[in-house]
């Protein structure tokens, strides 16, 4: 049994097997960005599909209801991949290769002087392993942006699992300054879209055979994720999760708030302790920390409720990227906040201790005082005795 | 020597030229091109028609016009444009001359 989808193709209706459909639309991907290098590659590609479409007409007329992975199969290797195609492109391009290969060669021989020959095999072989490879984010195997799979699959050592405690660790360590990095290469690099791009990934040469195998291979696991069992598991773990931290989060989520409008309110003499700390700026600070905390955690109910029912439509790019800023930048005014009200208790230790130095002075000042006016006393009495027994 | 390559270098060499024969008279959508072509063994995939056709458009030599199909998607329909045809006279003249030495080549005793 297989999931069927429809698709339509310039005003027809075909019904197509969920795998087929995902590796038909590989196919167009890989036309698509094979040409693209090219003048009239667009209308190339676009050809091609009006193609596709109409090879599928024609099932469609000899009563094929639902197009399935062996159709497409046939249609592709009738229309050929984009190498094969493209005999003149792919020879220049060769051509190029070795160009771009020699001149590396040569740049590892004019630093030869100052390695020992080993540094520069080394070197070498390091520069040759990367030179052939190219950094994409892998989409097969994400939790966030797919970045460390992909830094896995192009420095060719290690699980990604050790690149991601690797990027935990670091986030653990800087205050979750250590994501940004993370980020920044999340924006920065490409997604593998095309079965070339995966091959250029792994340091393959993307000649005709090897595009064909990768694309005919590697479609089984590029389905959904919804239908496979990890996906089962994952969508019962998340939905788990989400039972019992979104009534948590909305209950947080509404005493913060509650607390945010009362709670500066309430807080006795806060004003003379604001001003008389830190020239009013904490109050601004108090201010933007709630609001960090009131926004993250609607941000992080916003999030689990999506991922509960995932057959919404997914966010844009943009979106989610706005949304991880917002959360950052919540974050950022938490851990501000919470520096400052350090530095607000300090300050009021302080300000209580010098008090009590200050009172403290004060009375042992007084004691000496009464101290000295009784001494006083005392010898005015005694010289009166004295001057009495004299008498 | 690879007769194999040498054959598919020959048939690559006339490709331009036959797809300018099958639309010298009357214009030709992509399905008929392929399928004549297919029929002469003159390609084995068919994507490879659509570059060279591209080409040809933007060389001048071709240009094509949209026609909606009963028969499924809109059709490109392809035709020789009028410099299309100087350049298919002078491929035939260059054709004649070729044909000729190769049955001299032939026929002559060494």
């Amino acid at each position: 049994m297989k999931k069927n989808i429809q698709i339509n193709l310039y005003g027809t209706l075909y019904n197509i097997d969920e795998d087929a459909y995902s590796l038909l639309q590989e196919y167009l991907e890989s036309m698509k960005s094979y040409f693209s290098r090219q003048d009239g590659g667009e209308e190339i590609a676009d050809d091609i599909e009006h193609r596709v479409a109409e090879l599928l007409w024609e099932k469609k007329q000899l009563g094929v209801e639902a197009i399935d992975y062996v159709v497409i199969k046939e249609i592709i290797k009738k229309i050929g991949n984009p190498a094969e195609i493209d005999d003149d492109v792919q020879s220049e391009a060769e051509g190029g290769g070795e160009r771009n290969a020699e001149s590396s060669y040569d740049k590892g021989q004019d630093t030869s002087s100052s390695f020992t020959k080993d540094a520069n095999e080394a070197y070498n072989k390091i520069k040759g392993h990367f030179s052939n490879r190219q950094l994409y984010r892998d989409p097969k195997n994400k939790l966030l942006g797919g970045v460390c799979g992909g830094l896995a699959t192009y420095i060719g050592w290690g699980d990604m699992v050790f690149y991601r405690v690797i990027f935990i660790l670091m986030c653990l360590f800087t205050n979750i300054g250590g994501f940004i990095p993370y980020l920044i290469m999340w924006i920065i690099i490409p997604e593998a879209r095309t079965a070339e791009d995966r091959l250029r990934q792994r340091g393959v040469e993307p000649t005709p055979e090897n595009i064909n195998n990768e694309l005919l291979n590697n479609t089984m696991y590029a389905q959904p994720q919804n239908s496979s069992a990890s996906g089962c598991l994952k969508g019962a773990f998340f939905c788990l999760l989400g039972m019992i931290l979104v009534p948590v989060l909305f209950v947080l989520f509404v005493v913060v708030f509650v607390f945010a409008v009362l709670g500066i309110a309430t807080i006795p003499n806060i004003d003379e302790i604001i001003n008389a700390t830190s020239n009013g700026q904490l109050g601004l600070e108090i201010i933007m920390g709630l609001v960090g905390v009131v926004v993250l955690i609607g941000l992080l109910i916003f999030a689990l409720m999506r991922r509960l029912n995932y057959s919404k439509n997914p966010l844009s790019k943009t979106t989610v990227y706005t949304l991880v800023v917002i959360g950052l930048l919540c974050l950022w005014m938490i851990f501000n906040l919470k520096g400052s009200i350090q530095n607000l208790a300090n300050n009021i230790k302080e300000e209580v201790m010098t008090e009590r130095l200050t009172a403290d002075t004060d009375t042992i000042q007084g004691m000496e005082e009464i101290v000295d006016e009784d001494v006083a006393e005392e010898l005015e009495e005694i010289k009166d005795t004295i001057e009495e027994m004299k008498e | 020597m690879n007769i194999e390559n040498t054959k598919s270098q020959m048939r690559k060499g006339m490709l331009e030229y036959c797809i300018m024969l099958l639309l010298r008279d009357r214009p030709c959508y992509a399905n008929d091109i392929i399928s004549k072509l297919k029929e002469a063994e003159m390609i084995v995939v068919e994507g490879t028609l659509y570059p060279l056709l591209t080409r040809l458009k933007k060389d001048g030599v071709l240009r094509y016009e949209w026609q909606e199909s009963t028969q499924g998607p809109p059709r490109k329909y392809y035709a020789l444009t009028e410099e299309g045809h100087e350049a298919l006279e002078q491929l035939n003249q260059s054709w004649r001359e070729l044909t000729t030495t190769v049955t001299i080549l032939q026929n002559t005793q060494l």
